[in-house]
C-alpha cells in the first residue's frame, strides 16, 4: 500500500504545527519519520488518520483517504501512544472492542496477545501494566486487522531490551512481507538498525527525505583515521601541504584529519616514510547526521551546560 | 454498522463502574417498592395500587438520570482516557460512531428500566398478596401510562447523556451539568422568571420538567396548554431537547479535532 501526503497543513490556534508538508512512503521498506521535539510528527500521524482536522492537504492510502476505509484496521495499524486505553478494561477486551468494530473474531484478539506476549497478562487491567506492557498492547491492536501498512508513534519507548529487539524483529518482517511501515522514534540508534528511508521533519517542515545511507552521507561529518607508532612528521606533513585540512591529534598513536581523503593522507604518509598500523575513512552516526540537518529546526533546546554541570 | 453497535456494547459492559451504577439502578426500585409494599400494605388503608405505581415513578426519576450519568460517562471517559482515537481510528465515520453509541446507551436504559420495573411490580404486588391486598394495574385508570413514561424518559435521558458528554468532554463538567440542571437550576431560574415576570408557572415547559411529566400520575392526557402541558407534550418536548443536545455534540465531534 502506498502512502503519500500531500501538503499537508495544520495550525493550532498561532502556532503552524505542520506546513505544507509532502512525502512518500513505499511498501517493503521501513521509513524513519525524525524530527525534533514539537515538530509536527505526531500531529503529521493524526493528520493522516483524520483524527486531527487538517486545514490543507491530504494523506492517502494507495489513493484513498483514510476516512473512506470502511474496515481500516483491515489496511492500517496504527499506534499513536500507548496510554490510550481504559486503565479499568482488561487489555483482552480493549482488543476484543477493537476487533468488533472492524468485524475481526476473538480467535484473532487471543493469537495477537500470544504474538506480543501478554497471553497470561491478558485478563489483568491495564491500570496495573507497566509502559513496555502497554506498547505491547498497543502493538497488538496495531497488528490485529494483518495490515498492509503499519504507523507506529514511538513504539520502543518503555521496551526492555528484548521488546526492542522484537520490535525491530516485526518491523523488519512486515517489510520483507511487502508492508507500508513508517515509524517514528527519538532512538536514532535503532533507527538506523530498522529504517532503510527517512523522512526528515524540523517546525513542520519536510527538512529531506532519502535513504538512510544518503542522509548520513550528506550530513553527517567525514574524517580520516591514522594510527601509527610516530605520526608527527605526518601531522606537519599534512598542514604544510594542504592548509585547509584540519588535523587533530586524539592520542600519541592516533590522528584524524578532515578535509582530506584517504589517498592523499596515505601518499603524503608514504613520501615522509612514516608507518601507519591504520588508515580509514570515518563517517559520524545518524544521530550525529540529524543534529546538524536539524540544528535550525530545534523548537526545544537544552541550555548547553554539560553533563557534569547537570550531575 | 452492527460492527461498531457490537463494539461499542463490549466497551459499555467492561467498565465497573457501569455495572456498579447499572447495580443501583436495579436495587432503588426495587428496594423501594418491595420495602413500601412490605411495611405498608399490612394496612389496606395506606396501600393500592396508585402507591406501588407511585413508587416506582418516584425511584424512575433518579435511575434516569442515573441512565444520563451512565451515557455521560461513557462519552466522557473516551476523551478522558484517550480511547476516542482508536475509536475514531477504527470507524473513521464519527456519525457511526455517535449513532451506535446513542443505539447502545438508549436500548440498555429501556430496557433495564422495563425489566426493573416488571420485576419491581411484580415482587411488590406478591409481598402486598402475602398482607391481604390485591394489586392490580388494569384497575388503575391509566395506571400503565406513567410506567411507559419512566421506560421512554430514561432512554431520552440516555441521548441526553450521550449529548451531553461529546459537547462537554469532561466527566466532572457533564455529570454536573446533568444533575443540576433538573434538580437544582430549572426551579432557581423558574422561580427567578415567575417573581419578574409575574407569569404562571414558566417552568412547566422547562426541558427536564416536561421529561419528568412523562412519568406524572396527576395529569394524564389532559390538554389544558394554561395549565400543565399533556404527558404527550411533555414527551414531545424533551425529545426535542434531548434531540438539541445531541445534535450539538455530534456537530462539534464532527468539526473538531479527536
Amino acid at each position: 500500500m502506498h502512502l503519500t501526503v500531500e501538503h499537508l497543513s495544520k495550525r493550532f490556534g498561532k502556532t503552524l504545527a505542520v506546513d505544507d508538508l509532502s512525502f512518500e512512503v513505499r511498501p517493503g521498506e521501513v521509513t524513519g519519520f525524525l524530527g525534533p521535539n514539537g515538530s509536527g510528527k505526531s500531529t503529521t500521524m493524526r493528520c493522516m488518520l483524520g483524527l486531527d482536522r487538517a486545514e490543507t492537504g491530504r494523506a492517502l492510502f494507495d489513493g484513498r483517504p483514510y476516512s473512506q476505509l470502511r474496515t481500516p484496521l483491515h489496511q492500517v495499524g496504527a499506534l499513536l501512544d500507548a496510554g490510550y486505553v481504559h486503565p479499568g478494561r482488561t487489555a483482552r477486551n480493549h482488543l476484543r472492542w477493537l476487533a468488533a468494530s472492524n468485524g475481526l473474531s476473538r480467535g484473532r484478539v487471543e493469537e495477537v496477545l500470544d504474538l506480543v506476549g501478554l497471553h497470561d497478562a491478558a485478563g489483568k487491567r491495564v491500570r496495573s501494566y507497566s509502559l513496555g506492557m502497554r506498547q505491547r498492547l498497543g502493538l497488538a491492536s496495531v497488528l490485529l486487522g494483518r495490515p498492509q501498512t503499519v504507523i507506529l508513534d514511538e513504539p520502543a519507548n518503555g521496551l526492555d531490551p528484548e521488546g526492542i529487539r522484537w520490535i525491530r524483529d516485526v518491523l523488519g518482517h512486515l517489510a520483507a512481507d511487502g508492508c507500508t511501515v513508517l515509524v517514528s522514534s527519538h532512538q536514532l540508534a535503532e533507527i538506523a538498525l530498522i529504517a532503510n528511508q527517512l523522512v526528515v521533519i524540523g517546525r513542520g517542515r519536510l527538512i529531506e527525505q532519502a535513504s538512510v545511507a544518503d542522509f548520513v552521507g550528506r550530513w553527517a561529518e567525514r574524517w580520516v583515521q591514522v594510527k601509527g607508532p610516530a605520526l608527527g612528521a605526518l601531522s606537519s606533513a599534512i598542514v604544510r601541504s594542504y592548509p585547509s585540512a584540519d588535523v587533530t591529534t586524539v592520542d600519541a598513536d592516533t590522528l584524524h584529519v578532515r578535509g582530506l581523503d584517504c589517498p592523499a593522507v596515505g601518499e603524503l604518509a608514504a613520501a615522509q616514510g612514516v608507518v601507519l598500523h591504520e588508515l580509514s575513512p570515518q563517517t559520524g552516526s545518524l544521530e550525529d547526521a540529524f543534529l546538524k540537518a536539524t540544528a535550525h529546526a530545534q523548537e526545544y533546546r537544552s541550555g548547553g551546560g554539560t553533563a557534569e554541570a547537570a550531575a | 454498522m452492527i460492527h461498531t453497535i457490537q463494539s461499542e456494547w463490549i466497551k459499555v459492559r467492561t467498565v465497573t463502574m457501569n455495572w456498579v451504577l447499572g447495580g443501583v439502578t436495579v436495587a432503588l426500585p426495587l428496594l423501594v417498592s418491595v420495602l413500601t409494599a412490605l411495611f405498608t400494605s399490612d394496612d389496606p388503608g395506606h396501600y393500592d395500587t396508585r402507591t406501588l405505581v407511585e413508587d416506582l415513578v418516584g425511584s424512575s426519576i433518579f435511575t434516569g438520570l442515573i441512565h444520563g450519568i451512565i451515557a455521560t460517562a461513557g462519552v466522557t471517559g473516551e476523551f478522558g482516557f484517550g480511547t476516542i482515537r482508536p475509536t475514531f481510528a477504527a470507524t473513521p465515520s464519527r456519525l457511526r460512531v455517535v449513532a451506535a453509541k446513542v443505539v447502545v446507551a438508549v436500548l440498555t436504559a429501556c430496557s433495564l428500566t422495563t425489566v426493573v420495573l416488571l420485576v419491581s411490580y411484580f415482587a411488590s404486588a406478591a409481598v402486598a398478596d402475602g398482607n391481604g391486598v390485591k394489586v392490580d394495574l388494569a384497575e388503575m385508570a391509566d395506571g400503565s401510562a406513567p410506567l411507559v413514561g419512566a421506560v421512554v424518559f430514561a432512554g431520552l435521558m440516555a441521548v441526553v447523556g450521550v449529548g451531553l458528554g461529546l459537547l462537554v468532554r469532561s466527566t466532572p463538567g457533564a455529570v454536573t451539568i446533568l444533575l443540576a440542571w433538573p434538580l437544582v437550576v430549572e426551579g432557581l431560574v423558574g422561580g427567578l422568571v415567575q417573581v419578574i415576570t409575574s407569569s404562571e408557572n414558566v417552568m412547566r415547559w422547562f426541558p427536564f420538567q416536561c421529561g419528568f411529566r412523562l412519568m406524572s400520575l396527576s395529569s394524564e392526557f389532559d390538554f389544558d396548554f394554561m395549565d400543565e402541558p399533556s404527558r404527550l407534550a411533555s414527551g414531545v418536548v424533551f425529545a426535542l431537547f434531548a434531540v438539541v443536545v445531541l445534535a450539538l455534540g455530534t456537530l462539534r465531534t464532527q468539526r473538531s479535532d479527536a
